[in-house]
């Protein structure tokens, strides 16, 4: 079980906003997802990704391949606007599903939220950005320190927790 | 697919899946492989052989025809066909064989999951008739359209046939969720996601794309993607047969609700009400995770829950799990705020039940509503009765109350605390929570 931190925000100013800032308690509240729980979430979301992206792939060869067959035939334009489809769709599944729901799709599925360690909210956009796409890929890719991190770490974050002010939380409630 | 194996329906315990319909098939289509390594083994050395010969020759310039000669005579066209050659039954035995282990495997998977979800619905000799009907028009079709090299590459293997299963499972399980398993081993490598839109993205849009890719563009990875989509639409229609020749109504999930459902007589004293309200209520006593014969209900019982004992409102409370409350809030909520105003009891055994995300959730539908603000101190009060012993649950109650309290209109937390009051007329006749004014339906549809 988490341990319950009183935050310290502004008064409630509207009954929608007394049960967004009970929610937000709530989920401070909450157990503090397992690593093995978010090596699952991450499993899972490779997976759809290679859903995804073989899709977008498989849709480049042909609509933009014609008589050709190879991908080095496509035209640069083509590939171009498949591309940029692509990134676009990433950036929606991870960083825009975490800043509007709490998590990507394999998260929420598990029953996982990423929220602010201090309010219980969920992490602004920014945040988001800064958190998946920049100090997630520091922590994995230098010799995965970032992964290692959660061995000094009393509550199990990670670097990209750390340093983006970020938890994951498990709610039994929603698996 | 492979990544993503749907395991089950979500279903009851007592009407999940059995294990041996898909071990039967999988042990059927293991001894076909075994008993035709040889046929096999013989033909691989046979290719092997054709390849040296048209090294050594290679500037021949009839050595097309001369191939096509060679393929025309292999050993696996014996049992196996062929664009060039080809017979009903070795389309029938094509579903049973398979060109390597690797090939195999992969579809020893497919085959377990495929006949053990269908068999959920259906029973194993219709599964059957699936897989080798669906997966021989599959290869049929695949056989007509190939546009390989030579006319005479065999056509095997049972993907045709394990998509005809899940074309069927689709189409029984549409609206319904499944079970998958991504192959980490925990129970929380199982997970459910609604079948119509995740189960066409995953089984078939990409097949799709890839026969597309296959048929128009000569792109061939040594998959048969035709008779993956083929298969899936002769599951599919076949399917939709039987239902329709069964007389299978949407709303039902599993063979126990069906065959309830098709043993029911109309009472004597039929009443447009009361009698459809049992009728669900048997059902989901079958079938609880039946969430379109719960709306079906709960549009009932909220435009006629004065009419309802004790007894109903109690059970049809215990019908809404944390995973409907979560998917339906509005109606779960508006069955809820309807009970609270009429004063009906609400269900301890629910509160108790009920893990405080869905309160908030049933709470946050009802702060939205002018009329739901008293339901929504109710709702709280009685979930923090419900909860005595648990301290957690207490203190966040209290400080959500207080914070409610400082919120609310002053008229709508005196009246929210009057207990036990007879008199409904101070309260809303109906909540304005979108099915006020809506006639309520009957159960003849």
């Amino acid at each position: 079980m988490g341990h319950y931190v009183k935050n310290k925000k502004r008064r409630s100013r509207s009954i929608q906003q007394a049960l967004e800032d009970a929610e937000h308690d709530h989920h401070l509240d909450s157990q503090d997802a397992e690593f093995y729980m978010r090596v699952a979430a991450f499993l899972l979301d490779s997976i759809f990704l290679f859903l995804i992206s073989s899709t977008v792939y498989h849709s480049m060869f042909i609509f933009g391949a014609a008589e050709k067959t190879t991908v080095r035939q496509i035209s640069p334009l083509v590939a171009s606007v498949f591309l940029s489809v692509y990134a676009t769709i990433l950036f929606l599944y991870i960083c825009w599903s975490t800043n509007r729901f709490g998590g990507t799709a394999a998260k929420l599925l598990l029953g996982l939220r990423v929220i602010d360690c201090n309010t219980g909210e969920k992490l602004g956009l920014t945040r988001v950005i800064l958190r998946e796409l920049v100090w997630k890929p520091i922590g994995i890719l230098v010799g995965a320190i970032g992964l290692w991190w959660t061995v000094f770490e009393r509550d199990g974050r990670t670097m990209h927790d750390v340093l983006s002010q970020s938890v994951v939380k498990r709610l039994d409630g929603d698996a | 697919m492979i990544l993503l194996v749907p395991v089950r329906p979500e279903v009851p315990k007592a009407h999940r899946p059995r294990l041996w319909p898909g071990l039967l098939l999988v042990l059927i289509t293991s001894l076909a492989f075994i008993e035709i390594l040889p046929i096999i083994r013989h033909d691989t050395d046979y290719i092997q052989g054709i390849k040296a010969v048209t090294k050594t020759q290679i500037h021949n310039e009839d050595i097309s025809k001369r191939v096509n000669d060679y393929l025309s005579l292999r050993p696996l066209l014996k049992i196996a066909p062929a664009k060039g050659d080809w017979d009903l039954t070795r389309v029938l035995f094509a579903n049973f064989i398979h060109g390597n282990v690797g090939h195999l495997m992969l579809n020893l998977v497919g085959i377990f999951a495929g006949a053990r979800i269908c068999t959920t619905f259906v029973p194993f000799f219709i599964t059957l008739c699936f897989f080798i009907v669906g997966g021989s028009l599959g290869l049929l079709v695949s056989l007509q359209l190939s546009s390989a090299t030579s006319s005479f590459i065999p056509h095997v293997g049972a993907s045709g046939g394990i998509f005809a299963m899940m074309g069927a499972f689709y189409v029984y399980n549409f609206h319904y969720r499944t079970k998958y398993f991504f192959w980490f081993p925990s129970k929380h490598g199982l997970f459910s996601l609604s079948t119509n839109w995740f189960f066409f993205f995953d089984a078939i849009l990409l097949e799709l794309l890839l026969s597309g890719s296959q048929l128009f563009l000569n792109h061939v990875d040594g998959v048969d993607h035709v008779a993956h989509v083929v298969g899936f639409g002769v599951g599919a229609t076949m399917a939709i047969l039987l239902r329709a020749i069964q007389g299978w109504p949407a709303f039902l999930q599993t063979r126990g609700e069906f065959f309830y459902w098709s043993k029911i007589e109309r009472p004597k004293n039929y009443d447009p009400v009361m009698t459809p309200i049992e009728t669900w209520m048997g059902l989901l006593r079958i079938n609880p995770f039946n969430d379109l014969l719960k709306i079906k209900l709960l549009r009932l019982a909220v435009a006629h829950c004065s009419r309802l004992s004790d007894r109903q409102v109690d059970e049809i409370f215990r019908f809404l799990s944390p995973t409907f409350i979560k998917l339906h809030t509005p109606t779960a909520t508006a069955f809820v705020a309807v009970a609270i105003l009429k004063n009906r009891i609400v269900s301890k055994e629910w509160l108790a039940g009920t893990p405080y995300d869905s309160v908030i959730r049933i709470a946050k539908q009802l702060g939205g509503q002018p009329d739901g603000v008293v339901v929504l101190f109710r709702v709280m009060q009685e979930y923090k009765k419900a909860h005595p012993d648990n301290p957690s649950i207490q203190r966040k109650l209290e400080l959500l109350l207080a914070k409610l309290e400082g919120v609310m209109p002053q008229s709508a937390h005196s009246t929210a605390e009057e207990p036990g009051t007879d008199d409904v007329s101070k309260f809303p006749r109906e909540p304005s929570l979108g099915l006020s004014g809506k006639k309520a339906r009957t159960g003849s549809e």
